[in-house]
C-alpha cells in the first residue's frame, strides 16, 4: 500500500470567472520510503498541493490518502490528530514556535497527545541533527539552519508517516541549503522516514529519489527519475 | 481504502458525573436533615459545610490519584511498546501482572517479524559471501596466469606472433586482476568485514595523501592538481578509506581528463560538514546521469573508450556514507566536473 | 484512545498557556484591570446590599428595644426563674418594671423606670458613655435626652430629682447619676431609666407582681428577655417553653427577626440584580474586547499550533487557562477594593433613602463569594467566544505569509469607478453589512443612554425639589408626637404675630388645616359604586366608604403667598383669578383621591357650589387642582375617596369651628436672613413641640442626595460610554487586523502604504459620520422624549435638553477612530517587518 496517494485533486478558488484553478486534476503516489521532490514555478500550484496533502486546506473536488485514510473525510478535530501522530511538517520559514524552547518544540506533538516521551528517540535525533548543545534555547537565538534543523527534528520526532517539506531551504543560503538538505536526506534513511518535499529549486531537487514537475495545477509529462535510492 | 474503525468507548464522563452529582446530593441532603434536626444551630451549620467540603476534597484527591494511576499504566504501555520497536529492549521485570504479559506478547511479536528481516538479511549475506569467497578462489588461478604470462614474455625465441598473443593475455589478466580486486574490496566493505573507523582527524593530511597516490599519473598526463585546504579543518573520517575514496575520485578525475587540464580540490567547513570539491576540466556528465554514476557498474556510453569497471565511484560513495557522508556531482559536459564530498564536522552524530 | 474526559496533553497545553501568558504583559495588564474593576464593582454592590440589609435590621432591633429574640412579660420572680432554667433558653436577662418618671419635664414623653441587669443592657444597645447602671439604691442611669430635658449635666454624680409613679403613688426622690448613655429618641417606644435592685427591693416590697399584673399597672413584674440557639421559629420556641414549664404568661417576638429581609420582597432585589447584569455585562464585554483582539492578532500562532497538532479543544483550553490564571491574580485585589469602596458608597446611599439608619457593617463571607463567583462567571463567558474562535482558526493561516502571495481570495471589490479611495472606503465599510449595523447600533445605543442619563443629571431642579417641602425661607411646623400625631395646637396665632414681628421677616403664610367628613351625595355615591364593585375583597376601602356615608375632606386656609406656588400645570380645570379667590367667596378643591387609572376624577366641577361640612355657607368652585398642587402646604396625606379644599386663610378662620394652624411659611429679606433664622430659631427652640427647618437646611440635605446622584449618574453614563467606545475600539482594530491578507494583496497590486492608511482614515471617519447621523436625528429625539418623560414623572426634575455631550462625542470618535486606525496599521506593519527581519536571519 503506498503510503501517499492522490486522486484527481482539484482546488479552484472563486464561484464566478475568473475562477482560479490552483490544482486542475493532480493524481499521483509515493510508496514508503521515497524522497520525492515536487518542482514547479512560483504560482504552479505546488505549495496548494503539499498543504491539500496535510490537511490544512481542503480540495474543491478529488481525494487524498494518507498511510489509507481518507483525509477529507475527518472533522477537524479528528483530522488534527491524525496530523499530529501520523504528518511531520516542515515549513519554509521554520515556524517554531517561539515561547518554546528548542527540545519542547521537537517533543510538542508527542506531549500533545499526552504520550510518553520516548526519550532515547527523540535523542538520537537530536543527536543526528547537530541539535545537543542548543537543546535548551530559544529558537530567536538560533541561526536560520539551525532552526531548520529544529524543524526537522520536530518533524520526525512522532514517526510519522510522512514528512512534508514546504521549500525547506527557500529562507537560507546555498552553504546552509546544502546542509540541511543533506542531513534531512541522511536522517529520512537513517530513521526510514518518506518525505515529500516542493521547491522551485532545480539543485535542491536533485537530492530526491524522484523528481515530479508542476505546471498550470497538473503534472508535467516530462518523464524524470534521477534514479532510484540505494542500491 | 478506509479502515474500519472499532466502536466508540462508551461515554464515561456521563457516567462520572452522574457519580459526581449523586455523591453531592447525597452530602447536601444529610447536612440538611443534621441542620433541621439540630435547629439551624450556626456553627452546626459551618461544621457540616466543613465537612462537605473536605469529603469533597478527599473524594477529589482519590478520584485524581485513580486517573493518575491510569494514566501512568498507559505511559508504561507506550513504554514497552517504543522499547519492543527500538530494538526489543525489555522495559519491566518478569510479574504477575497484565502489563507484563502484554510486553511478553509484543517482544515475542517483533522477535517473530523481525526474524523474518533477519532471514532476507541472512540470504543477502549469504549472497556477499559467495561473492567474496568466488574472488577469494580465483585470486590464486589468476596471479599464477599473471606470473606465467610473464615468465612466457621473457622466453627469447617467441615469434613476433606469439609476443603479441601474450602482451594481450598479459593484459587482459591484469584487467581481471583489477576486476577481482576491485570485487574483493568492495565484498569486503559491504560484508563489514573491514571496519571503517571515523574519528575526528585533521583533514590536510588525508587530502595530501590521496594526491600523493596519483601524483605520478597525473604528472605523465601533464595534468595540474592544485589542493586548497586551511590547515586547521578537521573532519570526522577514517584517514584511510577517505583517502582511498578521495583517490578514486582524482584517478577518475585524471582518466577523464584531457593533457593539459587541471584539477582543483577545495575544502571548506561548513556548520555541519566539511565540503570536499573535486574540480576537474574532463569530459563532463549529462545530467540525465549524475544519479546514475554511483551506480553499481554503471558506465556511460560516453566513456565507452577510456577503461573501467564501473566500480570505483559506486565504492566511494560506500565508503562515504558510512562515515555519515554525502557526495554528489555536478558537471557541464564538455567542461567538466565537480564532485562534492561532504564529511561531517564532528563526530557521534 | 485516551479516556474522552480528561484532556490529553494538559501538560503541554499547561505550559504553552503559561509561556503565552509571559509573553503577552501589556495585554495582561488590561485584563487584570478589567477583572479587577468587575470584581469592584460586583463587590460593593453585594457589600452595599448586605451592609444595608444588617443596617436595617438593626435598626429595627433598635426601634424594638434590643436584639433579645424573644421576652416573657410580667412575670413573678418564681416564674421568671423556672423560665430560665428552660434548656433552649441560651441567654436570660431579667428587667423589673418599677414605674415611671412623671416629671413635668416629660410630659408627652414616657420615661419608665426599671431594674435591670448586666444581660438586659448589653442586649438593648445600651453602651454607657459614661458609667454604668447603679449599684447603690440612690444611683440611677439616664439617657442624654432625658438628662437634657432635665436640664441635668452629663457628669456623673449628678444630682436628679425624680417624681415617680410607682403603682400609682407619686414618691419624689433625689438621684445621683450613675452613668449615662445615648439613646435615640424618637427610635425606641419610650425612655428607660434605670435603678438598682437595691431600690427596686425598697421600693416594691410590698407589692405583689400578681396583682399588679391583673390591676394593669405590672409594677414589680419581671421581664425575662431570652436568647435561643437561632433566630428560627422563636415563637415556636417560646411556646414550647411555656408548654414546657406549665406557666401562662404573655410573651413578645423581636419582630426584628421575624422576617429574613431581603429575600422578603423579590422586587425589591430588582435594581440589585439589574444592577449586577449591568456591571457583569460591561465587564464581559472589555474582557471580551481584549481577549478577541489578542486572538486575532495571534493568529498565526494559533493556526501553527493546529497545523502542529493542537486539537480545537486544547486550543480553547490555552485560552482558558489563561483567563483563569488572570482571574485568581485579580479576585484578591478586586475584592479587596470592592469591599472597601462598597462601605465608603453606603452611608451616602442611606442617606439618600429617607430612612434614619444606623450604619452596620457586615463582612459576611457570601458578599465576597458571590462576587467572586459572578466574576468568575463574567471572566469565563467572555473569555469562551475568543477561545471558541481561536479553536477554529484555520492550519493554513500559519503558512500564509503576510507579504505577497494567497491566490485571490476575492473579497475586496475593485470599484469599477478608478481608484479614489474615498468611495473605495465606502464600498469597504458596506461590504460586512452585518458586522456595521451591530458596531453602528451598539455605539449608538450606548451613546444614546449616555446622553439621556447626562441630560437627566443635568435637569435636576433644586428649587423644584425645595418647592416641595418649603415656599419660603423658613418654615415652622409642629412635631408629631410618637404615634404621629399632630395636635394642631402648638402653633397659636400669638406665636404667629410675634415671629411675623422679628426683625428681618417680611411675611408669614400661614396654613390652616381641619379635617371633616362630608357626607356622601348622590354623584359621589355614582361615582364610587363602580369602584366599590371592582375592589378586592381584602381590601374594601370603597365599600367600607359607601357603607359609613362619608368621605374625609382636609380643609386648607392657605395666605396669598401660597398662591405662587400653584403652577400652571397644577389646574386641571378652571383659572385662577388670585384676586377675586381673597375676596373668600371662592374654593380652590383637589381632585378625589380614587384610584382611577389615567385621567383624574372629581366630584365636582368650577362653577359648582358646595357647602362647607358643617356650616352653612357655600363657595362657588373656581379652579380644579391637581393632587399634588401645594403639596409642601399640606399634610401629604391623602385619605381614600376624600379630596382637598382651599380657602383664603381669614375666610378659613371666619367659617371653620376649629381651625388648627398647621405651618408657618416665613419669607425674610436676604440681606438679614442669618440673624432673622437665628432669631426665628431661638423663639421655635422655646416651644419643644414646634420645629423649625430653613430653606438652607432642606438644600443641604438635598445637596447630599445630589451629590450621590451626581456621581452615582456621572459614573454610571461614563462607563456605558465607554463601553460603546471600547467596543467600536475593537470593532475597528479587528477589522484591520483580520485583513492582512487582503492588505498584502492591494500592496503587490500597487496601492502605496500611504494610500491604504488613507483608505482606512477614511472608512473609520464615514464609520463615524454614519453614527453621528444616526445620533444627530433618532439619538436627540429618543433624549427629549426619554428624558422628558422621566423628569416629568419626577418631583425634583425640569427636563433640560444638553445637547452638547452627545454632539461633542462625534469629533471625539473622529479622533479617536483616526488614532485607533494608525496604531492598528503600525501594528501590523511593525510585526511583518520584524517577522520578516526574524526570519531572513
Amino acid at each position: 500500500m503506498p503510503i501517499l496517494q492522490i486522486d484527481h485533486l482539484k482546488k479552484y478558488y472563486g464561484q464566478t470567472e475568473p475562477v482560479v484553478k490552483a490544482l486542475d486534476g493532480i493524481s499521483l503516489t509515493v510508496e514508503r520510503g521515497e524522497f520525492v521532490a515536487i518542482v514547479g514555478t512560483s504560482g504552479s500550484g505546488k505549495s496548494t498541493l503539499l498543504h491539500m496533502m496535510g490537511g490544512l486546506d481542503r480540495a474543491t473536488s478529488g481525494k487524498v490518502f494518507v498511510g489509507g485514510n481518507d483525509i477529507f473525510a475527518m472533522n477537524d478535530e479528528a483530522l488534527t490528530i491524525f496530523r499530529r501522530r501520523s504528518i511531520g511538517f516542515v515549513f519554509q520559514h521554520y515556524n517554531l514556535i517561539p515561547i518554546l524552547n528548542v527540545y519542547e518544540n521537537i517533543v510538542l506533538p508527542i506531549e500533545l497527545d499526552g504520550t510518553r516521551v520516548d526519550k532515547d528517540y527523540v535523542e538520537r535525533i537530536i543527536r543526528a541533527l547537530g541539535l545537543k548543545d542548543k537543546v535548551h534555547q530559544l529558537p530567536s537565538r538560533l541561526s536560520g539552519g539551525q532552526q531548520q534543523r529544529v524543524a526537522i527534528a520536530r518533524a520526525l520526532a512522532t514517526k510519522p508517516s510522512l514528512v512534508l517539506a514546504d521549500e525547506p531551504t527557500g529562507n537560507l543560503d546555498s552553504k546552509t541549503s546544502q546542509e540541511v538538505m543533506i542531513l534531512l536526506k541522511q536522517v529520512s534513511e537513517q530513521f526510514g522516514q518518506t518525505i515529500v518535499m516542493i521547491t522551485h529549486n532545480e539543485d535542491i531537487a536533485q537530492t530526491a529519489d524522484r523528481i515530479i514537475r508542476i505546471e498550470d495545477g497538473k503534472i508535467a509529462m516530462r518523464p524524470e527519475t534521477s534514479g532510484k535510492r540505494g542500491v | 481504502m478506509n479502515r474500519h474503525l472499532p466502536p466508540k468507548p462508551p461515554r464515561r464522563s456521563r457516567i462520572y458525573s452522574i457519580y459526581a452529582g449523586a455523591f453531592v446530593l447525597l452530602i447536601v441532603g444529610y447536612i440538611g436533615a443534621v441542620a433541621y434536626f439540630a435547629g439551624f444551630e450556626p456553627r452546626a451549620g459551618w461544621a457540616s459545610v466543613l465537612f462537605a467540603l473536605l469529603l469533597l476534597m478527599l473524594g477529589g484527591a482519590l478520584v485524581r490519584t485513580l486517573k493518575r494511576e491510569a494514566a501512568d499504566e498507559m505511559d508504561t504501555l507506550h513504554s514497552i511498546m517504543d522499547g519492543a520497536l527500538s530494538g526489543g529492549t525489555r522495559r519491566m521485570e518478569y510479574t504477575d501482572t497484565p502489563l507484563s504479559s502484554f510486553e511478553q506478547k509484543i517482544l515475542r511479536y517483533i522477535e517473530l517479524s523481525s526474524n523474518q528481516e533477519q532471514k532476507l538479511a541472512a540470504e543477502q549475506n549469504s549472497m556477499k559471501a559467495l561473492i567474496s569467497d568466488i574472488s577469494h578462489q580465483t585470486k590464486t588461478p589468476l596471479s599464477n596466469i599473471i606470473l606465467y604470462s610473464g615468465l612466457l614474455e621473457e622466453v627469447p625465441e617467441l615469434r613476433d606472433e606469439a609476443r603479441q598473443y601474450v602482451a594481450s593475455i598479459k593484459e587482459q589478466s591484469a584487467k581481471l586482476d583489477w576486476l577481482i580486486r576491485s570485487l574483493v574490496n568492495l565484498s569486503r566493505l559491504e560484508t563489514g568485514m573491514i571496519a571503517i573507523q571515523a574519528v575526528s582527524a585533521p583533514l590536510m593530511p588525508t587530502l595530501t595523501r590521496s594526491v600523493s597516490q596519483i601524483y605520478g599519473k597525473a604528472e605523465e598526463k601533464g595534468i595540474g592538481i592544485e589542493v586548497e585546504c586551511l590547515p586547521g579543518v578537521t573532519a570526522c573520517h577514517d584517514p584511510k578509506w577517505t583517502a582511498e575514496a578521495l583517490f578514486n575520485l582524482l584517478e577518475n578525475a585524471v582518466k577523464y581528463s584531457d593533457p593539459g587540464g587541471s584539477i582543483t580540490m577545495t575544502a571548506r567547513t561548513g556548520e555541519m560538514f566539511v565540503r570536499i570539491d573535486i574540480a576537474d576540466t574532463g569530459i563532463g556528465i549529462e545530467e540525465s546521469e549524475w544519479a546514475a554514476v554511483f551506480r553499481r557498474f554503471y558506465r556511460s556510453p560516453r566513456t565507452a573508450r577510456y577503461e573501467g569497471v564501473g566500480l570505483g565511484l559506486y565504492v566511494t560513495r560506500q565508503i562515504l556514507t558510512a562515515q555519515g557522508g554525502y557526495i554528489k556531482v555536478s558537471s557541464v559536459p564538455g567542461e567538466g566536473s565537480v564532485f562534492s564530498v561532504f564529511l561531517p564536522v564532528e563526530c557521534g552524530r | 484512545m485516551t479516556g474522552k474526559n480528561h484532556p490529553a496533553g494538559g501538560a503541554a497545553v499547561s505550559r504553552l498557556a503559561g509561556r503565552s501568558l509571559r509573553g503577552n504583559r501589556t495585554r495582561n495588564f488590561f485584563v487584570i484591570s478589567a477583572i479587577v474593576l468587575t470584581t469592584l464593582l460586583l463587590t460593593s454592590v453585594f457589600t452595599m446590599a448586605f451592609n444595608i440589609n444588617r443596617s436595617m435590621e438593626l435598626t429595627r432591633m433598635k426601634t424594638s428595644g434590643g436584639d433579645f429574640h424573644g421576652s416573657f412579660k410580667y412575670l413573678t420572680p418564681d416564674e421568671a426563674e423556672r423560665l430560665a432554667r428552660h434548656p433552649s433558653i441560651k441567654e436570660f436577662g431579667k428587667a423589673l418594671l418599677v414605674g415611671d418618671a412623671v416629671n413635668e419635664a416629660f410630659r408627652g414623653t414616657r420615661v419608665e423606670i426599671d431594674a435591670i441587669d448586666r444581660q438586659v443592657a448589653d442586649h438593648s444597645f445600651i453602651r454607657f458613655e459614661d458609667g454604668g447602671l447603679p449599684t447603690g439604691k440612690d444611683e440611677i442611669a439616664m439617657n442624654t435626652w432625658a438628662l437634657d430635658l432635665l436640664g441635668v449635666p452629663h457628669r456623673l454624680g449628678s444630682e436628679i430629682e425624680l417624681e415617680l409613679e410607682i403603682d400609682k403613688k407619686r414618691v419624689t426622690r433625689k438621684f445621683t447619676l450613675s452613668g449615662y448613655y445615648k439613646a435615640d429618641r424618637y427610635v425606641a417606644m419610650s425612655g428607660l431609666a434605670f435603678v438598682s435592685e437595691a431600690f427596686a427591693r425598697d421600693q416594691l416590697s410590698g407589692i405583689d407582681p400578681e396583682m399588679t399584673r391583673r390591676s394593669g399597672t405590672y409594677t414589680n413584674t419581671t421581664r425575662l428577655d431570652v436568647m435561643f440557639n437561632n433566630a428560627f421559629g422563636i415563637e415556636g420556641k417560646i411556646h414550647k417553653v411555656l408548654a414546657d414549664t406549665g406557666i401562662k404568661a404573655d410573651y413578645g417576638v423581636n419582630w426584628a427577626y421575624t422576617s429574613v429581609e431581603l429575600l422578603e420582597n423579590p422586587l425589591d432585589l430588582l435594581p440589585y440584580a439589574v444592577l449586577l447584569l449591568i456591571i457583569m455585562l460591561s465587564g464581559y464585554l472589555l474582557i471580551y474586547n481584549i481577549f478577541h483582539i489578542s486572538v486575532v492578532r495571534d493568529i498565526k500562532f494559533y493556526g501553527l499550533l493546529k497545523t502542529i497538532g493542537t486539537t480545537p479543544r486544547q486550543l480553547r483550553r490555552i485560552i482558558t487557562i489563561q483567563a483563569n490564571r488572570l482571574y485568581l491574580i485579580a479576585l484578591p485585589v478586586g475584592l479587596l477594593l470592592g469591599y472597601g469602596v462598597g462601605c465608603w458608597i453606603t452611608p451616602m446611599l442611606t442617606r439618600f433613602t429617607g430612612n434614619k439608619l444606623e450604619m452596620a457593617y457586615s463582612a459576611s463571607p457570601l458578599i465576597f463569594a458571590g462576587a467572586a463567583l459572578f466574576s468568575y462567571l463574567t471572566v469565563r463567558i467572555a473569555a469562551s467566544k475568543p477561545g471558541r474562535a481561536a479553536s477554529r482558526i484555520a492550519p493554513v493561516e500559519a503558512v500564509k505569509f503576510t507579504g505577497l502571495g494567497g491566490q485571490g481570495r476575492k473579497k475586496f471589490k475593485r470599484s469599477a469607478g478608478g481608484a479614489k479611495l474615498s468611495r473605495m472606503a465606502l464600498a469597504n465599510l458596506f461590504r460586512h453589512k452585518k458586522k456595521l449595523w451591530l458596531m453602528l447600533a451598539s455605539l449608538s445605543l450606548s451613546l444614546i443612554l449616555f446622553g439621556t442619563v447626562y441630560a437627566l443629571i443635568s435637569s435636576l431642579n433644586v428649587n423644584k425639589y425645595l418647592s416641595t417641602f418649603i415656599a419660603g425661607d423658613f418654615v415652622v411646623k409642629e412635631l408629631p408626637d410618637t404615634s404621629g400625631v399632630v395636635s394642631g395646637t402648638a402653633l397659636t396665632d400669638e406665636l404667629t404675630r410675634l415671629l411675623a414681628g422679628t426683625e428681618g421677616i417680611t411675611g408669614v403664610d400661614r396654613v390652616y388645616f381641619s379635617y371633616e367628613e362630608m357626607a356622601l351625595t348622590p354623584g359621589m355615591k355614582t361615582m364610587l359604586a363602580p369602584l366599590a364593585e371592582q375592589e378586592a375583597p381584602e381590601f374594601p376601602a370603597y365599600s367600607h366608604i359607601l357603607e359609613r356615608g362619608w368621605i374625609g375632606t382636609q380643609l386648607y386656609g392657605v395666605d396669598r403667598g401660597w398662591m405662587n406656588q400653584i403652577q400652571k400645570g397644577d389646574i386641571l380645570e378652571g383659572s385662577l383669578d388670585r384676586d377675586k379667590f381673597m375676596t373668600g367667596k371662592y374654593v380652590l378643591i383637589s381632585e378625589a383621591s380614587l384610584n382611577v387609572e389615567g385621567k383624574y376624577v372629581t366630584y365636582y366641577h368650577p362653577g359648582d357650589f358646595i357647602r362647607l361640612p358643617g356650616s352653612e355657607r357655600e363657595y362657588e368652585v373656581m379652579a380644579l387642582l391637581n393632587e399634588q398642587a401645594l403639596y409642601a402646604a399640606g399634610t401629604q396625606v391623602y385619605p381614600v375617596g376624600g379630596f382637598s379644599w382651599y380657602l383664603p386663610a381669614d375666610e378659613f378662620t371666619r367659617s371653620v369651628k376649629e381651625p388648627k394652624l398647621l405651618s408657618l411659611t416665613l419669607h425674610a429679606e436676604q440681606a438679614g436672613l442669618e440673624q432673622a433664622g437665628n432669631a426665628v430659631r431661638s423663639l421655635v427652640d422655646a416651644h419643644p413641640e414646634l420645629t423649625m427647618k430653613s430653606r438652607e437646611d432642606y438644600v443641604e440635605e438635598m445637596q447630599g442626595f445630589i451629590t450621590v446622584f451626581k456621581t452615582v449618574g456621572y459614573g454610571l453614563s461614563f462607563t456605558i460610554a465607554l463601553i460603546g467606545v471600547l467596543n467600536y475600539i475593537n470593532t475597528v482594530i479587528t477589522g484591520i487586523l483580520s485583513r492582512r491578507h487582503e492588505f498584502a494583496v492591494l500592496e503587490s497590486v500597487g496601492m502605496t502604504r500611504r494610500q491604504l492608511q488613507r483608505t482606512l482614515l477614511y472608512e473609520g471617519a464615514y464609520g463615524t459620520l454614519l453614527v453621528g447621523a444616526i445620533l444627530g436625528t433618532a439619538g436627540l429625539y429618543l433624549i427629549y422624549k426619554i428624558g422628558k418623560g422621566i423628569s416629568d414623572n419626577m418631583a425634583f426634575m425640569v427636563f433640560r435638553m444638553s445637547v452638547w455631550p452627545i454632539l461633542s462625542a462625534i469629533p471625539v470618535l473622529l479622533v479617536l477612530s483616526a488614532a485607533v486606525t494608525l496604531a492598528a496599521y503600525r501594528l501590523l506593519t511593525k510585526a511583518t517587518v520584524v517577522e520578516r527581519l526574524r526570519e531572513a536571519e
